[in-house]
């Protein structure tokens, strides 16, 4: 029997490709076919969680809660002027523009955990660490994500705000704000809820709260306090989610 | 009597002329209709003598006066063919916008206005009759009272000469009419000056004081309704 392929000959050598690179990292790193069976065995460390510990956990949670939203509002506040800067559109000069990308770009690609690590010199080991280390990547996604939103908007409402001798300010405050505020306030909701998780795991380095429980108990193999710890980060990420959808939805109209 | 002079206006992109020495004046009270072939510049002419974009020679002034952009800016207000509002505000505010060059720029920043100027925007909304829709969103309102919108915060700024850019075009033709017949009739009992950018002949004759003629930059006629005849629109639009 004759076969026709539908395929072209170039997605069959991609796909040929991607599977030799998959085989080579594996190699590499030593993965083999074996591990995948032994996943299983992560079912033997399931532990009836210990769920009088919870009343203990209540303060982790709220540091968690304090480091993500406190790092995020500084974020917040920072970004609003720095979108500005690196919008191109309303940019006051381009030099800003330039100068301000650039920042955001370097505050972005360095990951928290390192930012984290670095500001140990300026503020020492603890919460206030975590608050600037979340703070200063946030910055640098909110920062675009701001800029952005303001690169996409309607110039016309603009060009009626400068006939009435608006000043740059006013625009901004009349005829930006009013069109970015819906996408702001997603990308808001969005990093808080990155952040949140940020501030578990950069609990494991030192900054405190419900990662750093989490580590504490994981040393000691205490796997019943483990899994009460699981289950309180999993109803606390699930709470805020839902918290978010709520609030996007009510925004939405 | 008040008069808005425009004086051997000329634009040059490049190396293409785009406005070809312009020159006509209206006068207080007056209703002044730019008709033309499209892509023939009567947006850039609107937008020249807004101030909203440069011109290489001529000048547009009021009764002869040399004043900054800033002043006269204040003295005119604009019509746009797609209203130009912001959706999320409401009606309200978007015509308060027009009254920005007049209040103080840090109470309006923190979203204060007196209420003398409130009372100003009031009037102008009640002027195009959406009295009954001042607090909604712009973005709920029909395409038809968006224009009003728009007209009314041209109002709000207290202008002496209104340009209007195409303001109906955008909009279905029955409703356009009775619009463009409110506009012309507000605009009459304030004496201002309207220059206006139409591409319905029928509208501009029926509405219009003088008629302007643009082809490729240039002006080709200037005259009143009556004095357009087939024959003139016929070399217009050549």
């Amino acid at each position: 029997m004759h076969y026709k392929t539908l395929f072209k000959k170039k997605e069959f050598g991609i796909s040929v490709v991607c599977a030799l690179l998959f085989l080579l990292s594996s190699m590499f790193i030593g993965l083999s076919p074996s591990y995948f069976f032994e996943l299983p065995k992560i079912v033997k460390l399931l532990e009836l969680p210990n769920l009088t510990i919870i009343p203990n956990l209540v303060n982790d949670t709220f540091i968690t809660i304090a480091i993500a939203y406190s790092s995020t509002f500084i974020a917040v506040i920072v970004s609003l002027l720095l979108g500005i800067l690196a919008a191109k559109n309303i940019t006051p000069h381009i030099t800003l523009y330039y100068l301000t990308r650039t920042t955001i770009m370097i505050a972005r690609t360095i990951p928290d955990i390192i930012w984290g690590l670095l500001l140990i010199a300026a503020v020492g080991l603890g919460s206030v660490q975590g608050v600037f280390a979340i703070a200063i990547h946030c910055t640098g996604m909110l920062a675009k994500f701001f800029a952005e939103a303001i690169e996409e908007i309607d110039s016309k409402p603009l060009h009626a705000l400068e006939i009435v001798g608006a000043s740059y300010t006013q625009k901004i405050v009349y005829g930006v704000i009013p069109q970015v505020l819906p996408s702001y306030i997603n990308y808001i909701l969005y990093m808080f809820d990155h952040n949140l998780r940020t501030a578990i795991i950069l609990g494991m380095f030192g900054i405190g709260g419900l990662g750093f429980k989490f580590l504490i108990n994981l040393r000691l193999f205490r796997y019943d306090k483990v899994f009460a710890i699981l289950l309180t980060i999993f109803v606390l990420l699930f709470v805020v989610e839902r918290i978010s959808a709520y609030l996007r939805n009510k925004i939405m109209d | 009597m008040l008069a808005v002079m425009i004086e051997n206006l000329s634009k040059n992109f490049f190396q293409h002329t785009v406005l070809d020495n312009i020159s006509f004046e209206a006068k207080k009270g007056e209703i002044v209709s730019v008709i033309g072939p499209s892509g023939t510049g009567k947006t850039t002419l609107m937008r020249c003598i807004a101030s909203l974009e440069r011109y290489n020679e001529g000048r547009v002034c009021f009764d002869g006066n040399s004043e900054t952009k800033d002043e006269k800016r204040r003295r005119i207000g604009m019509v746009f063919q797609e209203f130009n509002l912001i959706p999320r505000l409401t009606v309200l505010t978007n015509v308060l916008i027009g009254r920005l060059g007049y209040v103080s720029k840090l109470t309006s920043l923190l979203g204060m206005f007196p209420y003398k100027d409130i009372k100003v925007a009031l009037n102008s909304i009640k002027k195009v009759g959406l009295h009954n829709k001042i607090n909604e969103r712009v973005s709920k309102i029909s395409g038809g009272e968006r224009q009003r919108v728009g007209i009314a915060r041209a109002l709000a700024q207290k202008p002496e000469l209104i340009l209007a850019d195409e303001p109906v075009s955008n909009l279905d033709p029955k409703i356009g009419e009775t619009i463009l017949n409110d506009f012309v009739r507000i605009c009459k009992e304030k004496e201002l000056i309207v220059i206006m950018n139409l591409h319905q002949i029928d509208y501009a004759k029926r509405f219009a004081d003088k008629i302007i003629g643009l082809n490729k930059g240039r002006i080709v006629f200037e005259g009143s309704p009556m004095q357009l005849t087939d024959m003139a629109v016929r070399r217009i639009y050549a």
